[in-house]
This record gives structure tokens, sequence and C-alpha cells, in this order.
């Protein structure tokens, strides 16, 4: 296993992921021509120790949802490896990946569709712990205390079917239904976004009360900087497929090294209404990742680009002063070429 | 809320955020139908098609028991009383060119010609449907091959390709069954992977993946349900199709053979009184019109009887 940048203070995180990589096929290709493909997750890397919730957030079409999918095996990554409490996870074993499933499950953006409609919420909850072999009266058994740990009163809910459910409570079914094999990863893909603010409240105290009594670790995407904010312990920022910035949360939000996380953050609305954003912290819309920048791939859209950032791809780089929180830009690279390049840890700035 | 300091609204603040079960209004237990009982709840205030389908129960309850209601035998001829018009006693709907009983004759080819209207689209369910599951559900190289063998079969129209088959392999209502059931293959094979395909993009199935199932589980209990209500509103239309067409092949001689009583084979061997006795002539026509046309309408209303958000 290539040495993974961050490690943390436990020696076998509960999640490792090294290098993984996506690319999609796209139509379009020209005569001859080289297959064009959508870098949509390049060489990510992170750790997520156990108990842990890192935050995943960035632009839409940055490749959170992709690397959503590639942890769970939803699709097979091209190249990187993931270990699973230090045991690597083979993409063709079907047995391991089995296991793997109870290990790690997933909550989904549109609850809607994440239910099938001709199943109760009962069924839906039981599905797992029967296809795992459960006798369908302990699997319904479970079903209902679930339902009860989730805030859903199991007599009134069990039988009811998705179309029957508010928004609210079929995400609560969800994440019940996620909860079914017990796992200790929960990846929580967007899992409160579509919700209404009060709802949205509601789903996530109750995800920090599961963690808190379940002991569970959770990989949470939002594009919604104040809710990772909420929830995280670490933050990785995503741009184009690629991990512009990851950290403690309380250095990526208050110490930011990358212009693009800076950028982020700026573009949040404040919460005081006298503090008005004048000018658009970030213009146009990220290139297209088909065919993404030389060197940096977010060079064409920060302020500080200069010539060594078209021609050379910044390597995330820990920072000195605090070892978990590393930074892909050449401006916290000593000795990368860039004018203002300094040693990351004397410019907080 | 750092100003508020009166308790009650601050309680009224603070109430929304607070974890826990959700704000549930409390609801008596509720009836609960099943998808299947709802769809008949609806089929039930559906006036044309319970019409329909009272008129097509009644067609095959009749021919079903057609030897124990009382009627003429349909193949004694009686030269004697050929063509008798309709109305006359004892021959309530006339004698045949041969002085056969109408009304039997009609019963009797009921038999023949419902089951070549019902048995090949059972059975171009049951291949050309999971067919049509594989190839959606796996997608990839296996959808690419199975779906462009159904399309050489597309290229032909189906009267035609029937017709070609059961000729090559001969006349018979076997053979024509046959033709029938090798031409609705891969149209079911079409509307099941077309469904298959959208059902299996949808993210209860991902979720059914991510839960460990196997994939034939997840079929069974994700995907079958859902793609079986438009698959079932499809046979029903080609049920209608099917009556037409293997009416059709006795017509040119390729179905039932004579004396047989089918609809198909009666209308051609009266072709020949069609001016002495149109009224008779036409009968056959009719009934395959009424059996067709109410498959077709009885779809209608599974249609709009299915399409319900559940």
């Amino acid at each position: 296993m290539p040495p993974l940048p961050l490690d943390k203070t436990s020696p076998e995180p509960l999640l490792a992921v090294a290098n993984l990589r996506k690319y999609f096929a796209v139509k379009g290709r020209t005569l001859g021509g080289p297959k064009p493909v959508v870098q949509a997750v390049d060489d990510v890397s992170f750790i997520i120790a156990a108990g842990d919730t890192l935050g995943i957030v960035g632009e839409s079409g940055c490749g959170k949802s992709t690397t959503a999918r590639l942890l769970m095996h939803l699709i097979k990554p091209d190249a990187g490896e993931v270990r699973v409490n230090g045991k690597p996870v083979l993409h063709d074993s079907s047995v391991q990946l089995r296991e793997l499933r109870r290990e790690m499950q997933m909550v989904f953006q549109d609850s809607y569709a994440s239910l099938n409609p001709r199943l109760t919420v009962l069924d839906t909850v039981a599905f797992g712990p029967r296809a795992h072999g459960m006798l369908k009266n302990k699997a319904h058994d479970k079903a209902h205390e679930l339902l009860s740990l989730v805030g859903l009163e199991p007599a009134q809910f069990a039988p009811r079917y998705p179309h029957q459910l508010s928004g609210g409570q079929r995400q609560r079914v969800n994440v019940a239904r996620a909860l079914a094999l017990e796992p200790k990863l929960v990846i929580l893909d967007e899992a409160v976004s579509a919700l209404d603010k009060s709802i949205e409240a509601q789903v996530l105290n109750l995800l920090m009360d599961l963690k808190r009594e379940l002991r569970l670790t959770y990989l949470f995407i939002s594009h919604d900087l104040n809710v990772v904010q909420y929830v995280s312990d670490r933050v990785l920022v995503m741009y184009l497929g690629k991990v512009a910035e990851i950290g403690p949360v309380e250095q990526i939000y208050h110490r930011p090294l990358h212009p693009y996380t800076q950028a982020l953050l700026a573009s949040r609305t404040s919460m005081d209404p006298d503090i008005k954003i004048e000018q658009s912290p970030l213009m146009g819309d990220p290139p297209n990742p088909v065919n993404p920048p030389s060197g940096c791939r977010f060079r064409t859209r920060c302020p500080l680009a200069e010539a060594v950032c078209a021609e050379k791809e910044p390597p995330l780089t820990a920072t000195t002063g605090a070892n978990d929180h590393a930074v892909a830009c050449h401006l916290h690279v000593p000795e990368s070429g860039h004018s203002k390049a300094t040693a990351p840890n004397k410019s907080p700035q | 809320m750092k100003a508020v300091d009166n308790s009650t609204l601050r309680v009224a603040f603070d109430a929304p955020a607070a974890s826990g079960p959700a704000l549930e209004i409390p609801l008596g237990p509720l009836t609960q139908h099943t998808y299947w009982q709802t769809v008949w709840l609806r089929l039930r205030r559906d006036p044309v098609t319970l019409a329909c389908s009272s008129v097509l129960i009644a067609m095959v309850a009749l021919a079903l028991f057609a030897p124990w209601v009382g009627l003429d035998d349909p193949y004694t001829s009686n030269s004697a009383n050929r063509l008798l018009p309709i109305g006359t006693s004892g021959h309530w709907l006339g004698t045949d060119e041969l002085g056969r009983d109408m009304l039997a004759r009609l019963i009797y080819g009921g038999r023949l010609s419902l089951m070549m209207g019902i048995v090949p689209v059972l059975t171009a369910l049951a291949i050309g449907g999971t067919l049509g599951l594989i190839a959606g559900f796996t997608g990839g190289r296996v959808n690419m091959l199975i779906m462009r063998i159904t399309d050489v079969f597309y290229a032909f129209p189906s009267i035609l390709l029937a017709v070609a088959i059961a000729g090559s392999l001969g006349a018979g209502v076997t053979n024509a069954l046959l033709a029938i059931t090798i031409v609705f293959i891969p149209q079911v094979t079409r509307v099941t992977e077309s469904v298959t395909t959208q059902i299996r993009a949808m993210d209860f199935v991902e979720a059914a993946r991510a839960s460990g199932a196997d994939t034939f589980t997840i079929i069974r209990t994700h995907v079958l349900g859902n793609v079986l209500g438009p698959v079932l509103v499809f046979a029903t239309v080609l049920v209608s199709v099917s009556i037409v067409i293997s009416a059709g092949l006795s017509f040119i001689g390729l179905g039932a053979s004579p004396p047989q009583a089918e609809w198909g084979l009666m209308l051609n061997t009266l072709r020949e009184s069609i001016f002495l006795a149109p009224a008779i002539s036409l009968l056959p026509g009719v009934m395959i019109f009424i059996a067709s046309m109410c498959f077709n309408l009885i779809s209608d209303g599974l249609r709009s009887a299915m399409d319900i958000r559940i």
C-alpha cells in the first residue's frame, strides 16, 4: 500500500482510501482520436478514523457522489485501493463485497427514488437483513426496532408505502434501512439536502444522536457548508475530481489555505443581514472535466494563478504546522516556483 | 435567538430543532391497500372495462362449457337446412353453407380462437419477459446482443412475419401458435427491456445492491413488481392482436383446417355465400371484432387504473 498522506494517530483507520480514480467514457469521440473521458474522481486519498465524521464539500459535478458510489463499490474504480479496517476490498470477490456491505451503508439524496414504491416500510427496512439470511420474523422485529430508533412509531409506519410518507419520514426510513445491517460506516450522500430547513435540522439531529448511540462513523457529503461545519470532525474539499484541501473542520473553516476553499467559504451568505457580499468571490463555472486545465485544475478561476500553476500539478502537501491538514496548492509548497509560495505554517495571513 | 427573554417564546422556537421523534399528528390505523387492491378499486369504477370484462368472461365461459349448454353439434351438416337466416326457430343464428348451426359453431369456434389469442401471448410473456428482464438488468453487451436480435424480427410487419413462419412450418393450429409466439417474443422483450432499464436506474435498486443482496433477490423483490404492470397492459393489447392474426392465418389456410370451428376459418368458408346470406357470413367477423375490441379496451382501462403513484 502506498503511504497515505495524513496518516493520523490511529494505526488502523476504519476506512483508508488511496489514489482512487474513476474516469467515465463519454460520447463524442473523433475518428481516430483519443477516447474522451470525464475525470470524475482522480487520485483521491483520505482516511477516516473510527468514530469520526469526514465531510466532503464541493460544487456540483466535482466527484463527491462518484466517490461515495466508488466506496460502496456500486461502480468499479479504475485504480486505487480501499481498505476497511486494514483489509483491502477487492471488487472482484463477491464474498468480500458482501462482508463490506455489512460494514458500510449509504443513505441516498432522493428519499423518494431510493424507496421501492411497491414495498412497505417494513419490507424495505427488513430487506437487507433478510438478504443476509435472517429469518422473516426476526428481520421484522429488527425493522420495528430500527423504526423506533429513527423516530417512527412502528405500529403506525411499518405497514405504510413510501407515497404515504412525508419527505422527512421517508429519509428516516432510508436511515433505518442503512442501519439495518449494523454498519460501522454510513455514507450520507446529500442525505439532508433535499429536505426543507426545519426537517433537515430534525434529521441532522437524529443522525448525530444515532452516531453517538451506535458509535457510527460518517462520511458526510454535502454542498451545504454550514451543515458540513456542524456535523464534521474533518473536511475534505473537492474540486474537479481532486482533493483541494483536507483537514480538521476548525482549520478548514477558520484558516483555509487553498484559494478555492477560501472562495467557497467567502461565498457563504452571512447569518448577519447587515453583512452583504458585494462581489462574487468565484466567477464562472468549473471547467469541463472532460478536458481539465493543465497543472492545477483550479488555476482558470484562481485569482493568484501564475505560470507555474499551468505547468505543474500541485501535490497534496501536509502543512508543517498541523500534521493532518493538507492542501494541494503551489502557494503552500515551499520552492514551488510560485512568487508568493511560502512554507504553509508561516502564512496564516 | 439571543435577545429573546420570554421563556414561552424560547420554547416555541426551540421545539422544532429538538431531536427525537418527528412531530406526528396521531392517526388511527390506516386501511392499507396493496398496489393491486388499489388497482382493483379503481377498475371497479370503470364501466367500460367492467362491461368488456363481463363480455369476455361470458365468451370464455361459454367456450369452455360449450358441450354442456345444450347446443347442437357444430359438425353435423344438413344439406336441407343450408344458410337458414338469423332468427330461424331452432337455429337462432341461422346455419352455414353446410347447414351446421351457427350459434354452436361460433361458441365452439371461440374455444380455438380465444385459445389462439391467449396462449401465444402467455408463452411470449414467459420467454420474452425473461429475455427483456435479463437484457434490461444486465445492460452492456448482453443487452446489445438480445436487443439487436429482436430488432431483426422488428424489421418485418408482424402479420407478414407470422404468415412467413407459419407458411414455412406448414398449416396447422400448433404451427400457427408457434408462429404467433415467435412474432410476439421480440415485442414483449422490447417492452420489458425498456421498463426494466428504467427501474434498474432507480436509487432503490442501487440501495438493494448496496445491501449486498444477490441479483436474483433484487430482481424478484425490487424489479419484477415494478415491471409487471406496464408489461401486463401491453400483453392485453397483444391478445387482441393475436386473435386477429390467428384468425387471419386460419383464413388463408395456415391455421385451423376444415371442418374445425374457428372464427377465421369460418369467415373463409362463408366467403362464398356472402351474397346469398351476408348477415351470416359476417357473424364470425363480428365475434373477432368483439373479442379483439374487448381486450383492447381492457388494456386501456388497466393502463389508467395502474397509473397510480404508489
